[in-house]
């Protein structure tokens, strides 16, 4: 009779259709860019507007039904798979730019906007958004902000929330609220800091302001070859020890490069183990000046093969192959899981050698493709699901490294989230009272915990993982994962 | 100003929490470079209480826990003064590249958090919000709490770090902070152009801000002088100084730094349309203004014989808020999130000891 009642408002609320209650059609968002979870929803419901959010959010508060909200469905930790007998409200049609003032540097933007469309819309005015995740073709600003979502341009620019100034959220509990403002400057205690990254657990964000910075005017890309993956993780921690600044720096391992070369021809530096990619970025002057202490690096650091990108095209090259990798890894493999633990920089080396040991322990391969500037390790776990155990093994194998990281001092993930996938993990990092702490607040926003409910916190109804494959758009290699 | 109530030095977070449980209600102070607290205790802060506020002194609670150069990471309790902090990271060629004010006067790390003072190179990377990684702090109940961590990056768990930048102890008293830093430029070149009004001035600060210049800071003084900071390699200075020049087609002269921001000053966050409005208003009332972080931030000196309520009226009107140093009161005008931010308060707070959100 709840469920009648409930069904019958919501869809007196959103148009036929927008609303998905049944068939086929809910199997598209049964689980997201983990695959390994799925749950069916009660319903799918595509708002075009934050009023109709705003509405839907009362409707669920009232009756007591969960929500979870949804951008495009890439989040790699299970964050955005539905809950039981819950809904699912879609964001993909809230797509608009509402905003762009190239004079204070912001964009407005609604939750459905695609990472890349923001940038897009910047560049004519010589700006661009700073955060970069692989996935940015695709994957929205209200999913980053959940997540706080990172890329290859953290180093030197930051997360997701370093780029957020201000937000209007639908709390779970159907009040609207303005966070922050459109200044770089704020007053009060940092709100908009604390629900970027709360994965869903609060609210949803209806509208987004966004900080955009100029694009730099000149690049400085350079590709070494290592013999052993170590010797490019000591490289990393030296150029951070060197007080250079780059605004990427990333690694590859021989499995990885292979895997790119096939997909498409970068040039990785041949019979190598392990390449780094390094790019300096800023004004033509200021690269030039920093470029020889690079170089001086870079010479004593037991690299095989330098190569610098010789103009724009071979920097795009480069960037498509480190791009490209984890696709291309991806093919060698009929199913891989990536974590993405995050060690102190001066420990890369290590770290990286005890995925080795317990790759070959384990008997799986792992591929290595990461944000190397900020320690933020994501190991490629590949394993076939088709046979009996293997993912089991695989699971044992990804839990092993996110102990790995928790001990070296580091975190269980530096930007793909806690999710489903990794809320055992949590009480590793926090306290009991601090995790307790964290859900009082949860509750004063959700008091009937209907707001992404079963993630990030340990404990409570959990799907179990089970085998089925790529991620429909991986499949059809529309985005790639790194 | 007089002491507003007792103090009590303490010297680990458990001292912290035991005056927590024990207190009616406590209010947090370092340097007292940014002491904001009425000089006598109000109704307000012992709400229905007779016992009068607990003062806690962080000086003792002080110390650089962990430093790792190579990590490019601090760990400080919260007491530790910003001088030695600065020092320290100077040593091995750092620094927290936001400028956090007031290091001489005194000023401790902890305050800098919790009133998310930032200095004008907040332009280039950020301010105290985007460098704090980790917080350990005792909330409102007397329980000992962290959030975030010690790399560089990090998104498990709410990130209680940001929460506690600005909060001026209203929602937990910092024990101890963790920061990630960066290395500090080999050389600066401070310049500077009069644009003539302000409103050609504010334009000149938008086409900086947005050309590729990487300006450290840009600050306006009125009515149109603008004062652009460069900084990184020593050589590379003058050809991009010559560059912006020529880009810009205006002609800098080779000014000092800019002038230290006022342990006096109320900061106003606004954006770049909103300075020729403001400053109009405040023209007429003799307020000192300097429109600091690209036009982001108006940090002004309200007349010391004029009433605040004035300014807090004025602010409401145009819908900007503003946070007082050394006023007797923090928050002024307009606030946004206040709703939100009770429930905050009540999750960390609930029995309102550590000061009240007005
Ligand atoms: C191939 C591939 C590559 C990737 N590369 C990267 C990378 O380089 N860096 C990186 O950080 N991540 C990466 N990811 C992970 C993923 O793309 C990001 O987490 C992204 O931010 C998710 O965006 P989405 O729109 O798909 O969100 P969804 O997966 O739909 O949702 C993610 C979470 O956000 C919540 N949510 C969505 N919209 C809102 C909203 N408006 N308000 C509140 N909560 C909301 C959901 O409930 C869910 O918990 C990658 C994923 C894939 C599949």
């Amino acid at each position: 009779m709840r469920c009648v009642t409930f069904l019958s408002r919501l869809a007196s609320l959103i148009p036929h259709a927008r609303m998905i209650a049944g068939g086929a059609g809910l199997a598209a968002y049964q689980s997201d860019g983990l695959t390994a979870f799925a749950v069916r929803p009660r319903a799918v419901v595509l708002p075009d507007t934050a009023d109709e959010v705003i509405d839907v959010v009362r409707l669920c508060h009232e009756h007591g039904v969960p929500f979870v909200a949804r951008g495009s469905g890439t989040s790699l930790s299970g964050g955005s798979v539905p809950v039981e007998d819950g809904i699912v409200i879609g964001l993909n049609r809230m797509d608009r730019i509402l905003r762009l003032d190239p004079d204070s540097r912001i964009a407005v933007v609604e939750p459905g906007v695609t990472n890349l469309a923001v940038t897009k819309a910047a560049a004519p005015h010589g700006l661009h958004y700073a955060p970069d995740p692989s996935s940015q073709q695709v994957c929205t600003i209200g999913g980053n902000v959940a997540f706080n979502s990172g890329g290859a341009h953290c180093l030197k620019y930051g997360m997701t929330t370093n780029h957020v100034l201000g937000l209007k959220v639908v709390l779970a509990d159907g009040s609207v609220h303005e966070l922050g403002g459109a200044s770089l400057e704020s007053s009060g205690p940092d709100l908009t800091g604390l629900f970027c990254g709360s994965e869903g657990l609060f609210g949803i964000a209806l509208e987004i302001t966004l900080r955009l910075l100029p694009k730099a005017a000149c690049f400085h890309t350079v590709l070494a070859g290592y013999d052993t993956l170590q010797k490019a993780g000591d490289t990393v921690a030296a150029v951070v020890a060197s007080g250079l600044l780059p605004g990427a720096m990333e690694i590859m391992d021989r499995l990885a490069m292979d895997a790119a070369e096939a997909a498409v021809s970068a040039e990785f530096p041949p019979g190598s183990e392990a390449c780094l990619i390094v790019e300096l970025e800023g004004t033509p002057e200021q690269v030039a000046a920093e470029r020889p202490a690079l170089q001086k690096i870079l010479d004593c650091s037991g690299a095989i093969q330098i190569r610098i990108a010789r103009d724009a095209v071979d920097r795009m090259r480069i960037w498509k192959g480190r791009k490209s990798a984890f696709s291309a890894v991806g093919r060698l493999s009929p199913d891989f899981i990536v974590q993405d633990g995050v060690v102190p920089r001066r420990a890369l080396g290590e770290a990286l050698r005890r995925i080795g040991e317990s790759s070959k322990r384990h008997g799986l391969r792992v591929a290595n493709v990461f944000h190397a500037g900020d320690g933020n390790l994501h190991p490629l776990i590949l394993y076939d699901g088709r046979i009996a155990g293997e993912l089991e093994k695989a699971e044992e194998l990804a839990g092993e490294i996110l102990v790995m990281c928790i001990e070296m001092g580091g975190s269980i993930t530096g930007e793909h989230g806690v999710g489903l996938e990794k809320k055992a993990f949590l009480p590793r990092m926090f306290g009991a009272d601090d995790i307790e702490a964290m859900q009082r607040v949860r509750r004063l926003f959700d008091p009937k915990e209907i707001a992404n409910p079963g993630k990030m916190f340990p404990g409570g109804d959990a799907p179990a993982m089970q085998w089925r494959g790529l991620h429909p758009l991986e499949a059809a290699g529309v985005i790639s994962r790194e | 100003m007089s002491e507003p109530c007792s103090a009590f030095s303490v010297k680990s977070a458990d001292d912290v929490s035991q005056a927590v449980r024990e207190g009616a209600c406590v209010l947090v102070r370092g340097g007292a470079t940014k002491w904001c607290e009425p000089p006598a205790p109000t109704s307000e802060w012992s709400a229905g209480r007779r016992l009068a506020p607990l003062l806690l002194d962080t000086r003792q609670l002080s110390g650089i826990t962990e430093y790792e150069p190579d990590e490019y990471t601090f760990t400080a309790r919260a007491g530790t003064p910003l001088k030695e902090i600065i020092e320290t990271l100077g040593r091995e060629g750092q620094h927290l590249p936001f400028d956090p004010l007031f290091a001489d006067e005194g000023a401790t790390i902890g305050g800098t958090v919790a009133t998310a003072m930032n200095g004008p190179a907040r332009l280039r990377y950020g301010g105290v919000r985007d460098f704090i990684i980790g917080a350990r702090f005792v909330d409102g109940e007397g329980r000992q709490l962290h959030g975030g961590g010690k790399v560089v990056k990090n998104a498990a768990g709410f990130d209680f770090p940001k929460l506690m930048t600005g909060s001026f102890g209203r929602l937990g008293v910092l024990t101890e902070v963790t920061f990630k830093v960066f290395p500090k430029p080999e050389a600066r070149m401070t310049v500077a152009h009069d644009a003539g009004d302000l409103r050609e001035a504010v334009d000149l600060v938008c086409r900086i801000a947005r050309g590729p210049f990487d300006a450290e800071f840009i600050e306006l003084l009125p009515p149109g002088r603008v004062i652009v900071g460069i900084a990184g390699h020593a050589a590379a200075l003058r050809p991009r100084h010559d560059a912006m020049r020529v880009a810009l087609g205006i002609a800098f002269d080779e000014s000092g730094i800019p002038p230290a921001i006022s342990r006096r000053s109320i900061k106003v966050p606004l954006v770049p349309s909103f300075v020729s409005i403001l400053d109009a208003k405040l023209a007429s009332t003799g307020t000192v203004r300097r429109y600091s972080v690209a036009c982001n931030a108006a940090s002004i000196e309200w007349p010391q014989d004029k009433s605040l309520s004035e300014l807090d009226a004025l602010l409401a009107s145009m819908q900007l808020g503003g946070v007082a140093l050394n006023s007797g009161r923090i928050w002024l005008g307009s606030r946004t999130g206040l709703d939100f931010l009770q429930r905050v308060k009540t999750a960390l707070d609930p029995q309102n000891k550590l000061g009240a959100l007005t």
